[in-house]
């Protein structure tokens, strides 16, 4: 580089360097470079005889001996400490340019040693003679970019000279020379680094061309030191630093094109922060320099030391470029954190188009603004862009063509989504970041990423998206890489346990196949299968842990015990060896899923379990009623059937099954399903939980639990199913209620009545009997009519056939009625009737008393009397059991009194029905204090006229099944226990003892025996003076008292309380006194 | 760039102006402070207009003006800390990122990036080195 080391080279450039100006020694010193590298190069490849004898460069020698000793022996800072002693010495002798020569005689002493050598044996000829063909063309080739490098050298060798003074002062010559001494330390990286020459592609460890090598070692050598200009420390504002070096760069370059050239080397500005560095020889040239220059605090203008001068100089690569395929990191907005794979890199890095799931609100798009802005700050779920999803919502996506993927995507609110992905371009660094290795894609969110193709997806035409297959691939990676660490995990006993069966895979007995007996350590007992082979007596055979190893045979069942897939079960369909592993790897079929799973053998074991998946999986749980996303339709719910490890299986409302991912789930309907309610085909509600049987369609005859429904869906489980965990989907309106729910649901709801709510389930036999009647008055509320709680109304609690239990109204009391003390006044609600009709001064009335516990069951049909509201509650069937002839009867029986009603009656229905003998006889005598409202009825209740017409109907059919249209048989109010009655037959007295069921009684005759009778056998017997007596109407009804006289009609009679009475004559019955 | 040079070299050293000078005068300074790219190569630091219109004078061989393609896969955005040479022969930051060879100019500490393929092997063959360093 010298000037006078070129001279001593200037033979050799001549070969090398064939250009211009071998008289110039700027040309000299980078061909000396040139030789320099190439006799370094050389030596790393020949030996060290071939160079001492071919290498005429005693200069390189030197310097590269120079530069091993002081790599091997001198620290760095030792050498820097002897050249900082060197220099003031040399000033000293600045004008002894004597010694420099002297000095320097020295080593051309050396060097002319050398220059023997060189001269005979140029190591460029050496060189040039082993030149092929072909690299002398590549040379040629190269000429352009050699002249650069020439040009490059030339340059720089110029600067050796100093600032163009060709009377170099005695400190630049000083300067020269340590300089030289200070380049040959770093001969061997410069030489690489500007190596212009030839031979250099023969070695390439040396590398030739290629990216620069910032080993330890070679910047090593580039350390500063004092002769290299200081750093001097500016202090500027935090983030101007690039700023500030441009500036003063531009104010360099101004000054220099001014010819006035600031004195400064370099400007710093690394990656500390709010300082910049300034590098000069000379602290003047620094103020001057960064005069002017706005944002410096000139003030904090501070020397670097030298051993701080690297420091200065380090960076950190903070940017990382992203490259295609990587998958990098969102950290902005809603999809901060967000997965994306990069699909291009744009703009020299800066910018890049990514793909990432989408997060897209659609219900934004229908907010009023000002409630999108609130809810525009939530993060949306991430779900693949779906662009029916976007239609049915009534938005339109185009197709439009994406420049940078050269490709047609989806275009939807000012963004591009392809394959159900979101293609974005970012730029880097502030949108992106790579991943890091403390932070990579985790197996979840590639799961996430991974989408499935659909077939109904018009974009993959079968073939998965590019970005899905990455994230499966990788996921098949980690995997395999789990199962890795799986087996890494319990190596020591190969995941054995006792009982597996195991096969020998070393020594003797290779191959056999045993049961483990029994595990330690580091040795086994197998029992062989194979009998024969009996090797110690003991039928077991001892083996080293690691001369076995699991046995797992084709077409066993097995659970995963361990890894990726631990807890799956399924059937084992291959085992095979693969490539590098030790283990034997088992396909498995799997239970669950039906997907054939790999898996080590060792993670295996052989087991019937069938495992039925996962409970829940994020958030959603087995049979969960979930809203559907996707598909079109916006309201497709379905129940989840399976939980998988990172998908479901639902079954939605058309019975369809599908595979969801939870990210397609748009939340739970579980509550709203239970609240629900539909009708079977008969009008029964259902609700989740209810039994029902299927009565029609492709599950016909099926019985199930109802698990879930969603409007008219019912998802029905059935243990006994297997497929879909048991759950079938079935309409509503094809299931029948099954169990007795219904009876008393409507039963609750609608009293009494109940029995003949539906005409359809009415019994018209005469096996109605006393039984129902007596379940009609419970819950009815009555007016007690005589004895001690005369007047009181009161619900009735229980019923006998004689007695009834009245919880009073105004007292908190239970009494007990005889049964036809009670009058019903209305249902359990509350008394309906209308006062005036039950005045008990009217004959009307007392008549009704006498009959009121007979007439309960109709009391349905007299309750219209009572006002507009309670018909209501009645069904027409009711009306069908008024036996408006009997009523006839029954008046001409009581002597006219109800004349005048019932002919209207009569007239209302025009019914000459008598249906008295279906068993209910009795009851309907309840009838005669009806009429009067029947009468009014049709005029004031339209409701109640749809109810008679139905009733005319109906009873036109009567006649034919009354069998028995006796006429007395409406007196039998009186037909009681005690009352003495004739026989019809024989005129014989008798005495009912006991009333059957079925309207007969049990007589006692004068006899003493028994017979029974029906009502129509026997007649009653009219009292005398001095008779026990029971009052069976009028407003005494049930009272009993000895008949003192007899007076024209009236009887006056004396009760138990020795009350005297007036009671009409014909109200009596006599009764035995023995009781 | 280069004939002038030659002209200078034939000139001789006599010049009033210095060569370093020189080529300081015409060295090209980034003109903006965002978007600025490096050249994979040398280092050099210029906007993409620049590297557009000028190219970069340390490696013209990598024939970037109005060659936006070439351009962006010659530069990068990828690179950490600003050094301004202004002398590069004597500056020792700019032997120690290795620029002392080059003309004077704004260069990058540390340059992230890869050339493709084919022009790193075309570069190899020319026994070309170049600075930046693939991401670690």
């Amino acid at each position: 580089m010298s000037a006078r080391g070129g001279k001593f080279f200037r033979g050799g450039k001549k070969f090398l360097r064939p250009v211009a100006n071998d008289d110039d020694d700027d040309e000299e010193s980078s061909s000396e470079e040139e030789e320099e590298e190439e006799v370094s190069t050389k030596q790393k490849s020949t030996a060290n005889a071939n160079l001492s004898s071919d290498d005429s460069d005693e200069d390189d020698d030197d310097e590269d001996d120079d530069e091993e000793e002081e790599e091997e022996e001198e620290a760095p800072k030792k050498r820097k400490a002897a050249q900082a002693e060197e220099r003031p010495k040399k000033t000293k002798k600045a004008k002894m340019s004597s010694f420099f020569d002297e000095e320097a005689e020295d080593d051309d002493d050396e060097e002319g040693d050398d220059e023997v050598y060189g001269t005979h044996h140029d190591p460029d000829d050496v060189v040039r003679k082993h030149y092929t063909a072909d690299d002398i063309r590549k040379e040629q080739m190269d000429e352009e970019a050699r002249e650069i490098m020439r040009q490059q050298d030339l340059r720089r060798s110029r600067m050796g000279y100093g600032i163009g003074n060709q009377e170099r002062s005695v400190q630049e010559m000083a300067k020269e020379i340590e300089d030289r001494h200070r380049m040959q330390n770093r001969r061997v990286d410069r030489s690489v680094l500007d190596r212009g020459a030839v031979s250099r592609q023969r070695f390439d460890e040396d590398a030739p061309g290629g990216p620069e090598v910032y080993t330890a070692v070679s910047q090593q050598s580039l350390v500063p030191s004092v002769s290299d200009p200081s750093f001097w420390m500016i202090s500027c504002s935090n983030g101007k630093e690039q700023e500030m070096v441009f500036q003063i760069m531009n104010k360099c370059v101004a000054h220099a094109r001014q010819g006035r050239p600031l004195g400064i080397c370099g400007v710093i500005a690394a990656q500390s922060k709010g300082r910049i560095y300034v590098e000069s020889f000379s602290e003047p040239a620094v103020v001057e320099a960064i005069e002017g220059v706005r944002g410096l605090l000139q003030y904090t203008m501070k020397l670097v030391p030298i051993k701080d001068m690297t420091t200065v100089m380090t960076v950190v690569p903070k940017k990382k470029p992203v490259k295609k395929n990587e998958w990098v990191r969102m950290t902005r907005g809603h999809y901060k954190g967000d997965l994306a794979l990069v699909l291009d890199v744009r703009d020299s890095g800066l910018k890049c188009v990514v793909q990432v799931v989408p997060r897209l609100d659609l219900s934004l798009l229908d907010l009023p603004p000002e409630q999108a802005r609130v809810r525009r700050k939530i993060k949306p779920p991430q779900k693949f862009f779906n662009p029916q999803e976007v239609a049915s919502m009534g938005r339109q996506s185009i197709r439009q063509y994406h420049r940078a993927l050269d490709a047609h995507c989806d275009f939807f609110e000012n963004n591009f989504y392809r394959d159900g992905y979101l293609i974005k371009e970012v730029t880097v660094g502030s949108m992106i970041k790579p991943t890091t290795d403390e932070n990579p894609p985790s197996l979840d969110e590639l799961q996430r990423f991974r989408r499935k193709s659909s077939k109904d997806d018009r974009d993959s035409d079968g073939d998965e998206n590019e970005g899905s297959k990455i994230a499966a691939s990788l996921l098949d990676e980690l995997s395999d890489l789990q199962g890795k660490t799986g087996l890494g995990k319990a190596p020591e006993s190969g995941g054995l346990l006792i009982g597996d069966t195991v096969e020998v895979i070393e020594g003797d007995l290779v191959g056999m196949r045993g049961k483990l007996m029994s595990l330690d350590q580091t040795t086994v007992k197998v029992k062989p299968n194979d009998k024969s082979l009996d090797l110690g007596g003991t039928g077991e055979v001892e083996f080293l842990a690691s001369q076995v190893r699991k046995f797992i045979a084709v077409g066993h069942h097995v659970k995963v015990m361990d890894g990726r897939y631990a807890n799956e079960t399924g059937t084992v369909v291959a085992v095979e060896k693969l490539d590098g592993e030790t283990d034997l790897t088992a396909v498995v079929l799997t239970d669950a899923t039906r997907k054939e799973i790999s898996v080590r053998t060792s993670q295996l074991r052989e087991s019937a379990e069938v495992s039925v998946g996962q409970n829940s999986l994020a958030g959603y749980e087995l049979f969960d009623l979930v809203v559907l996303s996707g598909g079109g339709s916006a309201n497709e719910v379905g129940v989840i059937v399976r939980v998988g490890l990172e998908d479901f299986t639902v079954v939605n409302n058309h019975g369809i099954n599908r595979d969801v991912r939870p990210e397609e789930l748009r939340g739970k309907r579980n509550t709203m399903s239970n609240r629900a309610v539909a009708l079977d085909v008969q009008g029964n509600q259902m609700r989740c939980g209810d039994s029902v049987n299927v009565a029609e369609g492709p599950h016909k005859g099926k019985a199930a639990t109802i698990k879930r429904m969603s409007r008219a869906q019912l998802f029905l489980y059935s243990q006994t199913r297997l497929e879909h965990a048991g759950i079938f989907v079935v309409r509503s309106r094809s299931c029948v209620l099954s169990g007795s729910r219904n009876q008393s649901r409507t039963g609750a709801g609608d009293g009494g009545s109940t029995p003949f709510a539906t005409p359809q389930s009415q019994s018209r036999g005469p096996a109605g009997g006393r039984g129902k009647r007596d379940d009609a008055l419970v819950g009815k509320t009555v007016r007690i009519q005589a004895g001690q709680w005369k007047g009181y109304l009161g619900a009735v609690c229980d019923a006998t056939a004689t007695h009834v239990q009245v919880e009073l109204h105004s007292r908190l009391k239970k009494v007990m009625v005889i049964r036809e003390r009670v009058a019903v006044v209305g249902d359990k609600f509350g008394a309906t009737e209308d006062m005036s009709q039950n005045d008990p001064n009217s004959q009307n009335t007392a008549a009704a008393s006498a009959y009121a516990a007979a007439a309960t069951p109709m009391h349905g049909g007299a309750t219209p009397m009572h006002g507009g509201a309670t018909p209501m509650h009645e069904s027409g069937g009711d009306e069908v059991w008024r036996p408006g002839a009997m009523d006839e009867e029954q008046v001409a029986d009581n002597s006219g009194v109800w004349g005048a009603d019932t002919s209207s009656e009569k007239n209302t229905f025009g019914s000459p029905a008598n249906d008295a003998d279906d068993g209910w006889g009795s009851s309907q005598a309840g009838n005669t204090w009806q009429p009067s409202g029947e009468k009014q009825e049709p005029g004031v209740d339209p409701n109640q006229s749809a109810p008679a017409d139905n009733q005319i109907a109906v009873k036109h059919e009567e006649p034919a099944m009354a069998t028995d249209t006796d006429t007395n048989n409406n007196n039998d109010v009186w037909f009681m226990e005690r009352v003495c009655v004739q026989l019809k037959s024989d005129e014989r007295s008798a005495v009912i003892k006991e009333i059957n069921a079925d309207k007969t009684a049990v007589v006692e005759l004068d006899d003493r025996s028994t017979q029974t009778v029906r009502v129509d056998e026997v007649s009653r017997v009219n009292p005398k003076e001095k008779d026990m007596v029971l009052v069976i109407g009028g407003a005494d009804v049930g009272v009993e008292g000895e008949l003192v006289c007899i007076d024209g009609t009236d009887a006056i009679l004396k009760d138990s309380n020795e009350d005297f009475k007036i009671v009409d004559f014909v109200l009596l019955a006599k009764i035995t006194s023995d009781n | 760039m280069s004939d002038e040079e030659r002209d200078e070299e034939s000139g001789g050293e006599e010049e009033e102006v210095p060569q370093v000078v020189a080529d300081l005068a015409q060295a090209s300074v980034p003109t903006q402070l965002k978007g600025i790219r490096s050249c994979k190569r040398c280092g050099i630091l210029k906007t993409l207009d620049q590297f557009m219109n000028e190219g970069c004078e340390n490696c013209p061989f990598l024939d970037m003006i109005d060659n936006q393609d070439q351009c962006n896969s010659c530069t990068t955005a990828f690179f950490e800390g600003q050094v301004a040479i202004m002398d590069p022969r004597e500056s020792w930051a700019a032997k120690w990122i290795r620029a002392d060879n080059y003309l004077p100019g704004v260069y990058a500490i540390s340059v992230i990036g890869n050339f493709d393929k084919e022009m790193e092997d075309d570069l190899e063959s020319r026994g070309i080195r170049w600075r930046c360093r693939p991401p670690t």
